[in-house]
């Protein structure tokens, strides 16, 4: 499989180590070089510098070949723009979508997106954890 | 009108003030201290340092009674997500967004933003406008079928045009090309008559060949 990754941050890394070998390739996008810092390269991991968001970039990562793209970065805004923009143009067939604001998420699992939230699922260890 | 606004650059700040200025209730939301400043020192406290792409953000800005917002930020996903936001949690009843990058307009509008704002056409619009005529696409011609050599084209009598109040009857037709209709300014038909003046801001389609098209087109912008 290829999977689109966007934003290199802990997540991607440990993501991204665990999937890449023969069968699944694995490109990262990022605007920022500095993030690629804590990852490297190998065969099946590519990184690219580049925004998510736009088209022309996406196409660098051969985004309508891609069978997964999950959309990372510390801003909800840009993963929500990145998550719909593939999914409405590129027909991705899995789009994972990080959102943190958990009064946000509701609104886009209603529109079809797969959403991580990550606020809610941290939320919920701690809630469980002092029961 | 009450109008929230996301985001207090240039446009944020322009918009807030013509909207203040024709009796409208207005709030910014705009979570940069600096920007945020400058909009309550110059219109008092008309607004919040805060996100406005947040549900609870907005929800404290009284999106529920808010007639309209305006996301004019510098960053397609705030402006999307704001939008998204107040429509789909809140139902406003219209949303209005700038777009920067142009490729995004379409997506916009596929999304559900009620109104998109291409700033890339905008200032192209303005651009063009600030041309001289002759640059300007005042020049118009298709074929008149698939393969033809025979086209219909169409010339607009620009400002400095110098044939503005000459005849039909002194335009120069070059062989095989004929006037089919003249229309003024305001897009009515004028009949054709050897008398006929040529007003600023008439349209005159003709039917003829590559060759008459630059030689007419010369004439008629020059």
């Amino acid at each position: 499989m290829n999977i689109v990754i966007m934003g290199c941050n802990e997540i991607a890394v440990n993501v991204s180590e665990k999937m890449a070998n023969q069968e699944n390739k694995i490109s990262i996008i990022d605007m920022h070089e500095q993030n690629f810092l804590i990852i490297q390269e190998t065969e099946n991991i590519k990184t690219i510098i580049g925004d998510g968001t736009d088209s022309s970039d996406l196409e660098l990562v051969n985004i309508s070949q891609s069978d997964i793209f999950i959309a990372l970065e510390p801003s909800d805004n840009r993963n929500i723009l990145a998550a719909q923009k593939v999914k409405s143009l590129y027909r991705v067939p899995i789009i994972l979508c990080l959102i943190s604001d958990s009064k946000k998420d509701g609104i886009y699992r209603k529109l079809g997106l797969n959403v991580i939230s990550s606020t809610s699922l941290i939320s919920d260890i701690v809630l469980d954890s002092i029961k | 009108m009450y109008v929230l606004i996301l985001g207090c650059g240039t446009i944020g700040y322009n918009l807030a003030s013509e909207l203040l200025a024709s009796g409208n209730e207005v709030l910014v939301l705009e979570p940069d201290p600096v920007r945020y400043s400058l909009v309550v020192n110059a219109f008092g406290s008309i607004a919040l340092q805060a996100d406005g792409t947040k549900p609870n953000t907005l929800e404290k800005a009284g999106v529920r009674r808010a007639d309209l917002l305006i996301a004019v930020t510098g960053d397609d996903s705030s402006n999307l997500v704001g939008c998204q936001v107040a429509k789909l949690s809140f139902n406003i009843p219209k949303t209005i967004a700038l777009v920067n990058n142009p490729e995004n307009e379409s997506l916009f509008k596929k999304l559900g933003i009620d109104v998109t704002i291409n700033q890339t056409d905008v200032i192209l619009q303005d651009l063009e406008d600030s041309i001289p005529n002759a640059e300007k696409p005042s020049f118009f011609e298709m074929p008149l079928s698939e393969n033809s050599r025979r086209k219909i084209f169409r010339v607009h009598v620009e400002l400095e045009s110098n044939v503005t109040g000459i005849k039909v009857n002194d335009i120069q037709l070059p062989d095989d090309t004929s006037l089919l209709m003249m229309m003024d300014i305001r897009g009515n038909t004028k009949e054709i008559e050897s008398n006929t003046t040529i007003d600023i801001g008439d349209e005159l389609v003709f039917l003829g060949n590559e060759d008459s098209i630059r030689v007419l087109n010369n004439w008629l912008t020059m």
